[in-house]
């Protein structure tokens, strides 16, 4: 399977996963998702994902004057995004050992 | 590398493209969506020496993928706002083109398209014959005739080209005017019925005429036909293999099997005559040598290997 396929469902959790640990603004949170491993994740995602987390109540944001540039906007978890956050946790750990043991057992058969 | 807080002219290029094309958007939501961008973009260019459009894609693409993540549906011009049971349609028509058996039936409508592509560009030449009323080859009556129907085939030709490639470069870069593409098609597929109409029409007459004209000739032919073929000479034998000579020949009606000379006769036949009539039904036609009155080889025939009879011979007149 493609892998921006897989992405597609997971993004939410994972920008707020990067999110909790600290706050960010679009381009660091982009940075620190493909520093994590999901280097093909597109911009325009992870900027449309935290605008619509945000219009959802998981995100609060507050704009940060900037040395270099114009301001920057700051997105931090809400009680609401740790709570989502949490049910993703379980829900993906709950679908990974699944996905695993299937794709694993798939081998298996195979040899 | 300069870190003034200008910002460069491409990143505010690309930000405006990308602007343009949310402008759909609630003025507010818009704003919200690319507030942050371009502070983004510009920490984006410091790092990188390509250019922002080989890094991001096009801004058109840019702002599809923000509106998909952000959860916010494509463009709808207001114009056109499609009702809940349109959208209906188009989901479950999203729903069966997934299907496995609609995909392998597009990929084979996409393999014989070429096959419709010829066919189109003759029906859109049969179409035009039609409207102006030309003749078709009688000869080939799926042949339009512009004065010659070497005119209307080099016609059906060059349209073939000009509609195959028309075909490819619109696979290739996608129609612009999808819409018309397929009108133009369904146009195309509807002026079968006329042509199709022509085509028989000018074949059933043609048919028609040439039936009338072996009906003439047969008519008119009074020669001897075995098994579909003119018969030019008959070689009798006798039971115990001897070529006969001058035997007359009738059928059952009593009509003599007269050989005349259809084509004219020629002068080199040898006449067989009862004194005043001259006897057509008598076998083999014998041929002088020209210029004389004798036939150098009376006995000549083809080459046949006549074979030994043996049912006893018939009471014959001869007891008479």
């Amino acid at each position: 399977m493609d892998r921006s396929q897989l992405l597609r469902g997971t993004l939410d959790a994972a920008t707020l996963a990067v999110v909790t640990e600290q706050d960010g603004y679009g381009y660091d949170v982009l940075r620190r998702l493909r520093a994590a491993g999901l280097s093909d994740v597109g911009d325009a995602s992870v900027y449309g994902t935290l605008s619509r987390l945000y219009k959802a109540g998981a995100l609060t944001s507050y704009v940060m004057p900037s040395d270099e540039g114009p301001h920057r906007r700051y997105y931090g978890i809400t009680d609401l995004g740790r709570e989502q956050l949490a049910e993703a946790r379980v829900a993906w750990a709950g679908f990974s050992h699944v996905m695993t043991s299937l794709l694993q057992t798939k081998v298996e058969v195979g040899l | 590398m300069s870190s003034a807080p200008l910002v460069p002219s491409e990143v505010e290029e690309y930000v405006a493209a990308v602007r343009r094309a949310l402008a759909d958007l609630p003025s507010a939501e818009r704003d919200d969506l690319l507030a942050d961008l371009e502070a983004s973009l510009l920490e984006t260019t410091e790092e990188g020496a390509e250019p922002i459009g080989a890094r991001l894609g096009a801004p058109e693409q840019f702002a599809a993928e923000l509106r998909a993540a952000a959860g916010l549906h494509e463009p709808a011009p207001p114009a056109r706002r499609k009702s809940d049971l349109s959208r209906r349609l188009r989901a479950a028509r999203g729903r069966s083109f997934a299907h496995p058996a609609v995909t392998a039936l597009r990929r084979l409508g996409q393999e014989l398209a070429p096959i419709w592509w010829v066919l189109r560009a003759y029906l859109a030449v049969g179409a035009i014959a039609c409207a102006l009323d030309s003749a078709w080859s009688s000869r080939l009556p799926i042949v339009p005739r512009f004065g010659s129907a070497e005119a209307g085939l080099t016609a059906i030709g060059v349209a073939a080209i000009v509609s195959v490639w028309l075909g490819l470069e619109l696979r290739r870069h996608g129609s612009p005017f999808p819409r018309l593409a397929v009108i133009v098609n369904l146009a195309l597929l509807l002026a079968a019925i006329p042509v199709v109409t022509q085509v028989t029409n000018t074949s059933s007459s043609y048919q028609s005429l040439l039936g009338r004209a072996n009906a003439a000739e047969q008519q008119l032919y009074s020669g001897l036909i075995y098994q579909g073929v003119e018969v030019d000479n008959i070689y009798p034998y006798s039971r115990d293999g001897r070529l006969l000579h001058d035997v007359l020949l009738y059928d059952t009606a009593g009509r003599a099997l007269d050989l005349p000379a259809f084509h004219g006769l020629d002068p080199n036949r040898r006449i067989v005559s009862n004194g005043h009539l001259m006897l057509f039904n008598s076998f083999p036609i014998r041929y002088y040598e020209p210029g004389t009155r004798l036939v150098v080889r009376p006995n000549a025939a083809p080459y046949v290997k006549v074979p030994p009879v043996l049912t006893p011979p018939l009471p014959t007149t001869k007891s008479k």
